[in-house]
């Protein structure tokens, strides 16, 4: 390609640069290692990030074997993929927690045979081992490898499978043997981001998770967020662990690949894939949920549906113009970034893309905010950049797969056949369009997601409807919170229902009524 | 608004025409924008700071409600500021108290002293509200300026004879297991549970307004490792703040709660959210009482704007307005004495509330104690409990 390579580097350098600065900050501030040892209930703190991380990742995984071996690709449940993907993750974890709490709709609607006329004290929620941190974890992230893995499939692939099934091979069979070995160079990427996602969530772990101790992300949040200095340290310092953590989860998933790899095939199960598929309906409920709730003021035990008292927040338009605005500017350039990125061949170098979803943004978040700002630029481009950094390992993950594997000799034929440049150029975007507008949806969800980066960065100056959304969050209106969560499920939902109607080509169908 | 209205809003704002003359604030903050960093997730307070913005537009500064979730992310972006050497920085007013305020005024992060200038002070009740100038033990300094009065109350909703003091507070809880807690500490109301516990198990109380010494908490522990099996999720877990508190008592998970508004559950009850049986109390013998207080960065933007809000805060029109139960239901700072008959009757109209006790009821107020009795009680007990 005529991008030359030190140019292609450029991304990298640009994006790298600024997590520098955040990191550098994390380790001049980082406490004495002696007082890290001395944090009351540490090692659970760091079981309860590597459990449910590694827990979440395997049967989010498993889940999308089974599921993709089953249930063909055109089944109508997979047209609801994109709505269980564009809850964004603390609307999910509020609305399995208004399902799963003592106080939530499954023990209301069990309260009338148990004869309850107040919740049962029970711990359904904030379960002491993660288990329903692990559940949450496990409906989000399906979807996300489902959605990625259908978006991977390409007409090759499809075929293999299909001379694997005249040739009579059972379906788990034909999965594992021909199509996810296929698969899986697309899904690695992101399936190492569902990990490090698992272990570093500070949303999710906060709802789902238990409190005393927190898992490790979320005390490091908490240290981060005492006024004394002495917090930022220790901050520093469990923010430097949890790199570690997540570096040891990462080896442990490669073993997992190997020990994968030498496993025996597992029987056909339809009906097991069903029960998945099933189980994935579950954010959708969570979403109607958040809707009755948005709509209802008090919520009295055992009463099914709350009290209505119909309410919009205020100033919902600008905020949301505000996020769409900052996401889909966010999402373009950090695509760009990308592909200018992926004309260089493929590099060791990239290992450190993931370093902004491996580190805790709260612990490089403050470095970063101090390198930007003596810049002396106003809260928008500041705001943006940041997106841009934060957003592009998502677009990347998204995009490098399909990318790198696209076939050479389609490259090398259309070269004989003298096609260059700008023509090959658009070859490969045409080919690569249902991958180009995944990693934009992705990419928008992940900037419509980011709480920290926009408040710190913007000074407050910036209100989207993420920031909005965590701030009433820690207050006492639930109704208004559920409203906002749908909100800001709306936009990335829409990004995504938008990406999924891509199709590389026009199908011969379209093609042949256009030329009769 | 047109020129009568804003004459008398400048009225209400001034104790006396004189101040329009000398206080060349005034004219110095029109036009200019003030970005208040104020915690964002309850919507009364929102609503009251949007009101509060119309009373500023009055006075021509544009005033914006930069919703937080904690207010240290605002101390860490003054301090990154600060340190990256930015002189017109992003926070100009902060709704602050307690450790952000300690920590902000140590390391010079804080402009003042300004609030003995302002036009309003003379009113502010410092000699019966002495937690007005005192902040945990912390002498204001004159860096922060009061908005609102707490105290800690009890709510209970459908409890006969509710309990009047700790200890029979901590037999309820025995007889009523699983329906009382606490926010876990280092939440504010979480300690200030564990403070107000102190008072009544420490043989002299008074030792709490001194710097605080190993071995002095020690008969707080032997009673809340007997409290915490009796308590919500067996003490196995805790509300994280007072809003997740809040929300247990609404769904019916508890019993009994706190809060540190005296107002609150009147105002949760006409905004819809809390059931109308629930009532306030308090214990005999007193509760901690502070207050909440504005501060403006040294590196504000809109320095004169900011003390311009701070002083139209203390006005009686906003101050009673912040009281009346259907709209906050914060205690006022003002002393009522010090109003002419025309401000008095702003506050004497305020309804009381279906669950709030009057003044008198409410009983005497505790001092916080010394600011390193929170520091060492929050270390200990994530020690003793925090792991699980």
């Amino acid at each position: 390609m005529a991008l030359a390579k030190p140019l292609a580097r450029l991304p990298l350098v640009l994006i790298l640069a600024p997590i520098a600065l955040g990191l550098d900050h994390t380790l001049t501030t980082a406490g004495p290692f002696a007082d890290l040892l001395q944090h009351p209930g540490l090692w659970r703190a760091v079981a309860l990030s590597l459990g449910p991380g590694l827990a979440a990742t395997l049967i989010a995984t498993g889940l999308t074997v089974l599921i993709l071996a089953h249930v063909p690709p055109d089944a109508r449940l997979f047209r609801l993929l994109p709505l269980g993907l564009a809850l964004p993750h603390a609307a999910l974890a509020l609305g399995l927690a208004l399902l799963i709490a003592p106080s939530g709709l499954i023990a209301r609607a069990l309260a009338p045979l148990m004869g309850w006329d107040a919740p049962p004290d029970l711990m359904t929620l904030q379960d002491r081992w993660g288990i329903g941190l692990t559940l949450g974890l496990v409906l989000k992230e399906t979807p996300f490898l489902l959605f990625l893995a259908l978006a991977a499939r390409t007409p090759a692939i499809a075929r293999r499978v299909e001379v694997a099934a005249t040739l009579g091979q059972g379906r788990m069979a034909r999965m594992i043997r021909v199509e996810w070995p296929a698969l899986y160079p697309s899904l690695r990427l992101p399936i190492l981001a569902v990990l490090t996602y698992g272990m570093t969530t500070v949303d999710m772990g906060a709802i789902l998770g238990p409190g005393l101790p927190a898992p490790l992300s979320v005390e490091v949040t908490r240290a981060a967020l005492r006024p004394d200095l002495g917090g930022a340290g220790l901050a520093a310092s469990l923010a430097l662990l949890q790199l570690g953590l997540t570096g040891l989860a990462l080896l442990i998933w490669r073993g997992v690949e190997r020990l994968a790899a030498a496993a025996p095939i597992p029987p056909d199960a339809a009906r097991l894939a069903q029960m998945a598929l099933a189980l994935l309906t579950l954010p959708l409920i969570c979403l109607a949920l958040l809707a009755v709730l948005s709509q209802g003021g008090r919520w009295p035990f055992p009463d099914l549906v709350p009290h209505v008292a119909p309410q919009l927040p205020a100033g919902l338009w600008a905020l949301g113009l505000t996020t769409l605005a900052l996401a889909l500017a966010a999402a373009l350039a950090a695509l760009a970034l990308a592909l200018v990125a992926l004309q260089a061949p493929a590099s060791r170098l990239e290992a450190l893309i993931w370093l902004p979803l491996i580190l805790p943004q709260v612990a490089f978040l403050p470095g970063l905010a101090r390198g930007l700002i003596p810049l002396g630029l106003g809260p928008w481009p500041l705001t943006l950049m940041a997106h841009v950094v934060l957003v592009f390992p998502y677009v990347w993950l998204v995009i490098a797969g399909p990318w790198r594997a696209l076939p050479a000799p389609l490259t090398l034929a259309a070269r004989s056949l003298g096609a260059g440049g700008l023509r090959l150029a658009l070859l490969h975007l045409g080919l690569m369009r249902p991958a180009l507008a995944a990693a934009l949806a992705v990419g928008v969800a992940a900037s419509v997601g980011q709480y920290l980066a926009t408040l710190l960065i913007s000074g407050g100056r910036i209100a989207t409807l993420t920031t909005e959304a965590v701030a009433l969050a820690s207050g006492p209106d639930r109704a208004l919170v559920a409203g906002l969560a749908l909100a800001q499920a709306a936009l990335p939902l829409l990004a995504f229902a938008l990406a999924a109607r891509v199709k590389a080509f026009p199908s011969p169908g379209q093609s042949r009524k256009r030329t009769p | 608004m047109n020129r009568r209205q804003t004459l008398a809003l400048l009225a209400a704002l001034l104790p006396s025409r004189a101040w329009a003359e000398t206080w060349a604030l005034l004219d110095q903050a029109r036009g200019q924008e003030v970005f208040f960093h104020a915690w964002g997730g309850d919507p009364k307070i929102n609503d009251f700071i949007a009101w509060l913005g119309d009373q500023a537009a009055g006075l021509g500064i544009t005033l914006t409600h930069v919703k937080l979730a904690a207010t240290a992310d605002a101390v860490a972006r003054v301090r990154t500021e600060i340190a990256a050497g930015t002189t017109k920085g992003a926070v100009d007013l902060i709704w602050i108290n307690g450790e952000n305020f300690a920590t902000m005024k140590r390391e010079g992060l804080l402009f003042g002293p300004f609030t003995e200038s302002l036009p309003n002070w003379p009113r502010v009740d410092t000699q019966g509200k002495p937690a007005t100038v005192t902040d945990f033990t912390e002498p204001t300094g004159g860096y922060e300026s009061p908005w609102a009065m707490a105290q800690l109350v009890f709510e209970q909703d459908g409890v006969n004879t509710p309990p009047r003091s700790i200890a029979a507070l901590a037999d309820w809880a025995a007889t009523n297991p699983g329906r009382f807690t606490y926010p876990q500490p280092p939440d504010y109301l979480g300690m200030t549970f564990l403070k107000q516990a102190l008072y009544a198990l420490l043989p002299d109380p008074a030792v709490l307004q001194s710097p605080h010494a190993p071995g002095l908490d020690a008969a707080l522990w032997p009673f809340l490792d007997a409290l915490h099996p009796h308590l919500w999720r067996q003490g196995r877990a805790f509300p994280k703040d007072e809003p997740a508190l809040g929300l247990l008592l609404a769904d019916g998970e508890t019993r009994i709660s706190l809060a540190f508004n005296p107002g609150r559950a009147s105002a949760e009850i006409a905004a819809g959210r809390l059931q109308d049986t629930v009532r306030t109390f308090v214990l005999e013998g007193g509760t901690i009482a502070n207050a909440s207080f504005v501060a403006i960065p040294v590196n504000a933007s809109a320095v004169q704007a900011a003390q311009v809000v701070a002083n139209l805060i203390l006005s009686p029109l906003v101050q009673a307005r912040a009281q009346d139960p259907g709209v906050l239901g914060f205690q006022t700072v003002l002393n009522m004495a010090a109003l002419t008959p025309e401000d008095r009757a702003l506050f004497d109209a305020l309804p009381l509330g279906p669950a709030t006790l009057s003044p008198l009821a409410l009983g005497p107020t505790l001092l916080e104690p010394h600011a390193s009795w929170m520091t060492a009680i929050a270390e200990a007990w994530a020690a003793r409990y925090g792991a699980g």
